[in-house]
């Protein structure tokens, strides 16, 4: 099949593929290259990650209880209930901690910043600092990307510890578990490879998400409503992200470490 | 946006130097000789088209110092469009581009940077920065290049804010505090912060009153006088056209299809001309 036989989606989305990768050349440049910005990135840390802290709570402390009340009910059957902190420490240290923060923190900042950045593109402030001389992937890109990758690893970490003491609660509550016992457990279901991996991903995912939200943003046109459909499709596109590459760095993880 | 961005070393800016290609082409229907030295903008066989929509189709215009050259035209016909290829923010399919003889197609960043620090752009709805106070608005550019000491960038903010009539608290406002006609000031005075030698303005009376629209003409033409800038005023209101223009183009079709100064357009017998004079008229 030729290109000139392409039907238009496929056109757009090869496009889009491709203007993203020029996206992300020119911010792995601009990491790399004056100025810092370290103000605008000392502002996106905060909107990223410590403005995050109060869902990324919530969000652990449930999924916490209900791993642990799920396996405890599965586990008391084969009293096998000794298994519940095993089962709660390394579910969420490699799966669920870092994929559920990814999916919280791209619904909230995602969404945030598709929008700031669209808002700018169709009321021409882009253009604006273009025409000042200032490279937007500089000013706006890279403070979110940086802060991105720098506050997704210590939001998962909240995540994580948080869903364990979750899980806590649930096992002194159902099964009166002492807490010792619990937290042996977990640290017995987990193997140091694992906070290795569980550390790498949101690395991975704090890049995808703000990478695809501040795409998103700079191609945004058609006004007002532009903007509506910018933030909706950047919290989709980087959900559906995160998932993917979840999948593959598991897969690649599991080659390399067997386990 | 997604152009690449060529880093070229130029040592003393050689590229900023007239290109030997240039010279700056005759003004239809006027009498005197082009002087390279006044001549600050030159586009010469424009074309751009998005996708397959044809939008400039061999456009040809030129700007002196000291003149306001009124680009008008119909919603969409691609006059917001020649203001982007002036600055640089878009990238002609074809065609020659110059600002004060440097050719800016497929110039690197450097001489782009350089070219835009002469250019001030009043664009259409203002494009203040929302985050930022009417006095950081106004300090961006100074900000970013580095180059001047706070005492001075605060002595030349209130300078352009009374240049435009604004007393010096305004640069304490959000922009979301400002009224229509003090956002285009402000617009106005960020736009000459770096005292550029070309401003351009994207319709810069529309949506306004009568009233405040007269301030900006008069605005436009103190600049004009005052600074010997040249200026290029895309409008839709031939009121504000009459007032601000010394020479005129009318874009249709991808083509400029009439010019001339403000007796030309008077006395025209261009059919689309006289249509869009008599109903914009009629409705003002
Ligand atoms: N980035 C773009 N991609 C595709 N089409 C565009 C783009 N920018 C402008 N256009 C189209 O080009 C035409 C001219 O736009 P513009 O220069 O903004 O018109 P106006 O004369 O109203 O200022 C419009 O039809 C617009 O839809
Ligand atoms: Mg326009």
């Amino acid at each position: 099949m030729t290109t000139a036989t392409l039907s238009r989606p496929v056109k757009s989305a090869l496009l889009g593929v491709q203007n993203m990768s020029i996206l992300v050349g020119r911010t792995a440049v601009a990491m790399v290259r004056p100025p810092l910005y370290w103000r605008d990135t000392f502002v996106q840390m905060d909107v990223l990650g410590v403005q995050s802290l109060v869902i990324v709570t919530l969000t652990g402390i449930f999924t916490g209880m209900v791993l642990a009340l799920q396996s405890a009910v599965q586990l008391s059957k084969f009293g096998a209930s000794l298994f519940v902190g095993q089962l709660v420490g390394a579910s969420v240290v490699r799966e669920l901690g870092p994929v559920l923060t990814a999916l919280m923190v791209s619904g909230r900042v995602g969404s945030g910043i598709a929008a700031e950045i669209g808002s700018m593109r169709v009321n021409e402030q882009i253009d604006a600092l273009e025409a000042m001389g200032t490279d937007p992937v500089k000013k706006l890109v890279k403070p979110r990307v940086l802060a991105g990758i720098i506050m997704l690893p210590i939001l998962t970490i909240a995540t994580d510890f948080i869903a364990i003491i979750g899980g806590q609660l649930i096992s002194w509550l159902m099964l009166h578990q002492s807490s010792s016992t619990y937290w042996n457990a977990v640290w017995s279901g987990l193997y140091l490879s694992d906070i290795f991996t569980g550390l790498a991903k949101p690395v991975v995912f704090g890049f995808v998400i703000t990478m695809v939200a501040c795409y998103r943003g700079l191609t945004t046109t058609g006004g007002t409503e532009g903007v509506g459909r910018s933030t909706t499709q950047a919290v989709v596109l980087s959900s559906v992200l995160v998932l993917a590459t979840d999948f593959f760095m598991t897969k690649l993880f599991i080659e390399v470490f067997g386990h | 946006m997604f152009r690449s961005r060529r880093k070229r070393k130029a040592i003393g800016h050689p590229d900023l130097h007239p290109d030997p290609q240039w010279a700056p082409r005759a003004v239809p229907g006027r009498d005197r000789e082009p002087d390279p030295e006044n001549r600050m903008i030159d586009l010469e066989d424009v074309h751009l088209a998005f996708g397959e929509k044809v939008i400039l189709d061999g456009i040809w215009l030129e700007v002196d110092r000291g003149e306001t050259l009124v680009v008008m035209g119909g919603s969409g016909t691609g006059k917001s469009t020649i203001l982007r290829i002036i600055l640089g923010l878009l990238e002609p399919d074809a065609g020659r581009v110059y600002v004060h003889g440097v050719n800016i197609v497929h110039a690197n960043q450097e001489v782009l940077d350089e070219v835009r620090g002469q250019m001030g752009m009043v664009f259409q709805g203002g494009a203040l920065f929302d985050s930022l106070t009417v006095g950081e608005n106004l300090s961006f550019r100074l900000h970013e290049t580095g180059e001047h000491s706070d005492e001075e960038i605060e002595r030349l903010v209130e300078e352009k804010l009374s240049f435009v009539d604004l007393e010096p608290r305004v640069k304490n406002l959000m922009p979301a505090e400002l009224s229509g006609g003090m956002r285009k000031r402000v617009a106005i005075a960020r736009a000459v912060m770096g005292s550029p030698r070309i401003v351009l303005y994207d319709e810069p009376t529309t949506g306004l009153d009568p009233i405040t629209s007269e301030t900006i003409n008069e605005l436009i033409n103190k600049l004009r006088d005052q600074q010997n800038v040249a200026s290029i005023v895309v409008t839709h209101d031939i009121g504000s056209a009459l007032t601000v223009g010394n020479r005129f183009a009318m874009l249709k079709d991808g083509h400029i299809t009439f010019e001339g100064d403000a007796h030309a357009v008077r006395t025209t017998d261009d059919e689309y001309m006289r249509t869009f004079i008599d109903a914009r008229m009629s409705t003002t």
